[in-house]
This record gives C-alpha cells, structure tokens and sequence, in this order.
C-alpha cells in the first residue's frame, strides 16, 4: 500500500508541542513497526517548521509548497490546491493524524474522485462547548470548515470509544465509518529503577519545593481542564487531609491566569498549600508522577486523556472524572467522580487516600501496558487496508439548484412567477433559494416550501452540499449588487423573465431541459473544482493566472492517477490483514 | 474502586450546531457566549437577521392554539382582530424586515472598520519594530 501521510500535526505550534504531537509521533513509530513494507512518505509543508528526524523512521519526506501564504483570506485555495496536489501523487490513500488543526495549516478540500482518506479524530470539544472554545463567528467559521473537511475522510480513526461515541452522534447520518483505535502512553513514561528514582525524587522535591505528600494535577488552564474544580475539590477535602497534604499544579499559564488561579487559591483558602509549576519537561513530570502521593485529574472532557495514562504508567493511584474518555484508560484500578461536584471529587480523593499508595501498583501499571501503539497502528492500518479495497461507489443524489433571484418589497411579480414555476421545477431538482436585495421581504409561499438562504451563506452551504447549477433571475427592475457578485462567484445560467402569461408547465419543461444540459455540460468540464477554482482565486487579493494552469495540471495528472487506480487490483502490501 | 461508563451526554446545543456546521448553515447559530465572555443581553451574537426573523414577519405569524375546545374561541378572536389590523400589521412587518436590514449593514460596517482597525494596527505595529531594528 502506498500511503501519504500528512504531517502537519507534527509540524504546527498548536499541536507539535501538545498532546496531539505526542500521538501522531508514536502512532507513526508504531506504523513503522507493524507495517514495515508499506510504502509511506510524509507530506512537510514547506511553510512551517520541518519535521523532527525521529518521528520520520527513514520514510522519504515530500515538500508541499502552499501557493498562497498561511492565512484565513486564502485557506480555501491553499485547502483545494493541497488536495489537488496530494491526489496527483498517486497514493492508494491520504491519512491525516489531525484535522482540527488552525488556520497556520492546510487541510485537504477534495472535489471530484481522489485516493482514500483517512483521518484520526482527537475530540470533538468545540462542538461539545461551543459557549466556551467558539466565541466568536470567524471561531464558528473555522470549526464548520474542519468539521465538514473531517466528514469527507472514508474511514475515521478515533483515539477512544468517547471520541467515537460522538463523531457517530454528531457526525449525522452520512458520516463516515469511525473506529476506536485507541492510544497509548508516550514509552518516555516508563518507570525509573528503584536507584535512579531516589535520586531524581530528592532534586525534584527541592526544585519544586515540595517537602510533603502532594497531589499532582498535569494540565492547562482552559475550562474544560476544570483547573477550578480542582481547588475547589482539594479545599473540600476535611482540614486532617489538607494539614498533611500539598496540591502541586502543573500547568503553563499566562500571567493574568496564574494571577486569576492564585486568587481564586485564596478565597478557598488552599493557597498555602498551592504549588504552581510553570513547566515540567518528560523526565521530570515522569518523577512527579513517580512521586506524587495521588494524581488528581478530574478534566471535564478528555479525548484520549494522556496523562491518566502516563500516571499509571508510572504507578501512581489516579483519581479522574466519570466523563467523556477517562473512565476507559483509568482502569478498574482508579477512582472515578463527578467533575462538577467539589464533594464528589473530595470523596474520592479521601477513598484514594485511605489505601496505602503501593496497593496495586503492580494492577495500575499493567493495564496501562495493555495500550500500545503498535496495537494502535495496527487497528488502523487494518481499517485502512479493509477501506482500500472495498469499491465505494458515489452515491446517487437529486441534483441541485440554487435559484438565486431579488425578494425585496417591490418584486412581487417575480416572487409570483416562481411559487408558480418552482414547484414544476422541484419534479427534476432539489430547489433552495438564495435571496437578494437590501430589504429583503421573504413571503410565505416560498419560505414554506424551500430553504432560503442570504448571499452570504452561499459559500458555505455550496461548500458543504454542492450546487449542480446557479439560476439566476433577473427581472425588469435593476438587479442588486449582492447578486451581480454572486454571479461573478459563481457562474451559471442567467434567465431574462417574460411575465406574458406563460404556461408554466410548458416553461418548466423547457427550462428543465436547459438546466439539464448545462448540468451535463459543467460536468464534462470538471465544472464544479472549476468553480470552486475561479472562486478562490477570486477571492485572492493577488490573483494569479499561473497558478490556475499549474493547477489545472495537478488536476489532471491526480484524476489520471485515480483513473488508473481503479483499473488494478488492490495489494495491501502486508503479509496478513486483521480483520477488527 | 468500580470502573464506571458513562456516556458522554449529548446536549441539544451540540447535536444543533452540529447539524448547521454539516448543512454549511453556521451563520444562523446563535452564539452563546459563556458568562465570563457574556459582553451583554443585546445585540446578540451571530447572524442579526437569524436572530431577529423569526419575531418580524407580524402579517404571516402562526396563530397556534393546542388544547382543542375551550381555546377555540380565543383563536378565532384572535384570527378576527388579525384580520382587523392586516393593514397596520403589514406596515410593521414591513417596517421590521427594514429594520433588520438597516441592523445588518451596521453590523457589516462595524466589521469592517474593526477589519480596518486590526490592519492599520498590524501596519503600525510592524513599522514599529523596522524602526526599532534600524534604531
């Protein structure tokens, strides 16, 4: 199997230095080791920094050069142009390990056939909280892009059962397949030797100024990390556990928020007992853990909650929260609450507590064991491999119109020859229309039967659900400006109306059969991407006639690739494939 | 020390905004802003016409009465007093779609002065640091 990889979560500062980094690397490490005769390359995007040597495993990089800078006005023509260039490489499949990622990354918008795509999906959290992680619209904007990019992937690898849980609630009835394939603690997080322990225990208890039992929190200070709960969980506790206990926090944080944590730690009175560590590399945080009496981790949300895993990995007693992913990777051998009550947590914590620390030791870390990323890398390539082989088949659809004409006050006679006309028309098409003019007035004839939709939402909504065919109307009053730059954006067919008493099923029919043949046309010529292109190059602040042609070639080159793809038989490369 | 499972709770606000994102309809999600970001009650976050459509079409506005015989009276007063002050009502009705045009544009042009806002600052701040590398 000839498989590219995209390798922008390694590569971004939103994900490189965080969690998501950490997963692609060692799912990549244990891709190399179970799929040794695959042949993969890495996709870098020249744009940002290179990749780390080690997470490459000796696999050949390509460099993808954005033809726009790395920036919201161009990610639609950067996102198509990638997708264009990544299919006329000629791979079997695309995997993506993350496509939440920001604006600094490009994520590939297919149109038309193109390899398999695969992606792994990390949380669904905007969708989940969106009071709290989409507070703005351009936030909302961005998150409706990814998710819908995401919804286009063949087969969707899931980091835990929650994750999955959600992407088949969320995803809607045409989702794609989604697959737990799990994850597994970093192997950096193995336990130390009893010798090496001491050492390491005594210099981080005197870097941190940590002299007496603590508990340890690992996180960041966003909601869904429940930072709060966490003081407020730990000044629940009764005063006998709190006169013996520190609560060291680490987590890096701005000054304002470490201002915000240190206040809140006096009004619960807990600031005394408060240590805040800024930052902790692996080999440190591997001693906290090592060390740390209990690790308390009562998140809201967690994808995949790596530092539970980490805990156990290092032995330490976890109490987490009952939510989302964690009560899969804590493990029969940890204690669950619920996040939102301070009394709950506090609870557990006394339970945990009144065993001795060691007691189970030897249980915690071996459930921790059971996850590995070879096992992970193995769920996914047996999706992947599964995936490739089947012939998936487009399926068939009612082909749509955006009927786009003015609906203000004073257009009342072409408002009544469309509730008059439309209806015919719905036989053929699946008709939506798209409003424009300053005042708009929407009467109830239309609005009953169809969606109607501003120009403004017309990019989006082509996006997700494509039109076969713009219709323009134009009447005898002026045309409005909205309109004159839909068509710009979008080219179709433009009808000059004749309100002399037609006969409308006489008139549906013909402009039914012109529409039909103009569908037909714009498929031939690849219409719909050329659309697409015109488009964001129109959007373009500099456009660029050579990218177009260079494009147009990338086009060509992927659809022959495809093309060929489905004329040869499918080999996995692999002497055995696991059926999950 | 049991291992519970509990399923992530789906809320009606996620599984919403969910359908609008997949549907390419996100502009009609009306933002909800957590208390600590809550600017104030209005204007409202998000698309104004989403936000205020529903309350302005007076003329067309669904007269909905549920329990079967007691309220019947009260909708057929209500359909006569309707159709008593149509005249009026269409004036209103007009007069709100008006408005909410007018709350539109303004909205637009905020958003493009802060665009312009934003640009002229990235402009100030990168002369800024040429000067401060020639100084």
């Amino acid at each position: 199997m000839h498989l590219l990889i995209d390798g922008q979560a390694l590569q971004t500062l939103s994900s490189r230095q965080r969690g998501i980094g950490r997963y692609a690397g060692n799912f990549l490490r244990g891709l190399a080791a179970v799929r040794p005769n695959w042949r993969i390359e890495v996709v870098q995007n020249s744009a940002l920094t290179p990749i780390a040597t080690d997470n490459l495993h000796g696999w050949p990089v390509l460099a993808f050069q954005p033809p726009q800078p790395l920036h919201p006005d161009y990610h639609e023509i950067n996102d198509r142009y990638y997708a264009d260039w990544l299919t006329a490489q000629g791979a079997d499949g695309v995997l993506v390990p993350s496509y939440c990622e920001g604006w600094d990354a490009i994520l590939p918008s297919f149109c038309g056939p193109r390899p398999r795509l695969f992606a792994i999906v990390h949380d669904l959290i905007p969708l989940l909280y969106p009071e709290q992680y989409l507070p703005d619209l351009e936030a909302v904007r961005w998150y409706a892009q990814r998710f819908r990019q995401l919804l286009q992937c063949d087969a969707l690898l899931a980091n835990s059962e929650a994750t999955a849980h959600d992407v088949r609630m969320l995803g809607g009835s045409d989702a794609p397949r989604v697959v737990n394939i799990g994850g597994a603690a970093d192997p950096l997080f193995a336990p130390l030797s009893p010798g090496a322990f001491a050492v390491h225990a005594r210099e981080i208890r005197k870097r941190f100024g940590l002299q007496r039992e603590f508990l340890l929190y690992v996180g960041a200070p966003d909601y869904r990390k429940n930072l709060h709960g966490v003081l407020r969980a730990f000044a629940a506790l009764p005063s006998r556990y709190r006169a013996a206990l520190d609560l060291a926090v680490v987590c890096r944080m701005k000054p304002d928020e470490r201002a915000a944590i240190e206040t809140m730690a006096r009004q619960t009175g807990v600031a005394s007992a408060l240590y805040l560590i800024n930052s902790a590399n692996d080999e440190e945080l591997r001693t906290l853990y090592m060390t740390c009496r209990i690790f308390f981790f009562p998140s809201l949300y967690e994808g995949l909650g790596l530092p539970v895993l980490e805990a156990l990995h290092c032995g330490a007693p976890v109490v987490t929260s009952d939510r989302s992913s964690l009560p899969e990777y804590a493990g029969p051998y940890s204690w669950l609450c619920d996040p939102t009550s301070p009394q709950a947590m506090a609870q557990a914590l006394q339970q945990a507590l009144a065993e001795p620390r060691e007691a189970h030791r030897r249980q915690r870390q071996q459930f921790a064991r059971t996850f590995s990323w070879q096992k992970t890398a193995e769920r996914a390539c047996a999706v992947m491999e599964r995936i490739s082989k089947k012939c998936i088949q487009p399926r068939p659809r009612r082909r749509r119109l955006a009927w786009v004409m003015p609906l203000m006050g004073n257009t009342h006679s072409l408002t009544e020859y469309a509730a008059e006309l439309l209806p015919l028309l719905a036989e053929h098409f699946d008709i939506e229309v798209i409003a424009a003019g300053s005042l708009l007035h929407v009467p109830q004839t239309l609005s009953r039967s169809y969606l109607i939709l501003t120009a403004r939402e017309v990019p989006a909504r082509h996006a997700a659900l494509p039109y076969d065919m713009f219709v323009y109307q134009f009447g005898p009053l002026p045309v409005p400006p909205e309109m004159l730059d839909l068509l710009q954006r979008f080219p179709g067919l433009v009808v000059r109306h004749d309100f002399s008493a037609p006969d409308f099923r006489r008139l549906a029919a013909a402009c039914a059969a012109r529409i039909d043949r103009a569908i037909l046309g714009s498929e031939q010529s690849d219409g719909l991407w050329r659309g697409f292109a015109v488009r964001c190059l129109a959007d373009c602040a500099d456009k660029n006639e050579a990218i177009l042609s260079s494009w147009a070639a990338l086009r060509v080159r992927g659809q022959q690739h495809v093309a060929a793809r489905q004329t040869r038989p499918f080999s996995s490369g692999s002497e055995s494939v696991t059926v999950l | 020390m049991k291992t519970r499972r509990i399923e992530t709770e789906m809320r009606p606000e996620a599984e919403q905004l969910a359908k609008l994102l997949r549907s390419g309809l996100e502009l009609r999600w009306p933002l909800r802003l957590s208390p600590a970001h809550e600017p104030g009650p209005f204007p409202p976050g998000g698309s104004v016409r989403a936000f205020l459509t529903p309350y302005a079409d007076g003329l067309n506005h669904r007269l909905t009465c549920r329990r079967p015989f007691r309220d019947r009276l009260v909708r057929w007063a209500r359909y006569l007093v309707r159709a008593v002050i149509t005249p009026w009502l269409r004036v209103q009705s007009h007069f709100n779609f008006a408005a909410i045009s007018v709350v539109e544009q303004l909205e637009q042009r905020i958003c493009a002065l802060e665009d312009a806002e934003r640009a002229l600052r990235q402009k100030i701040e990168e002369q800024e640091k040429t000067l401060r590398e020639k100084a």
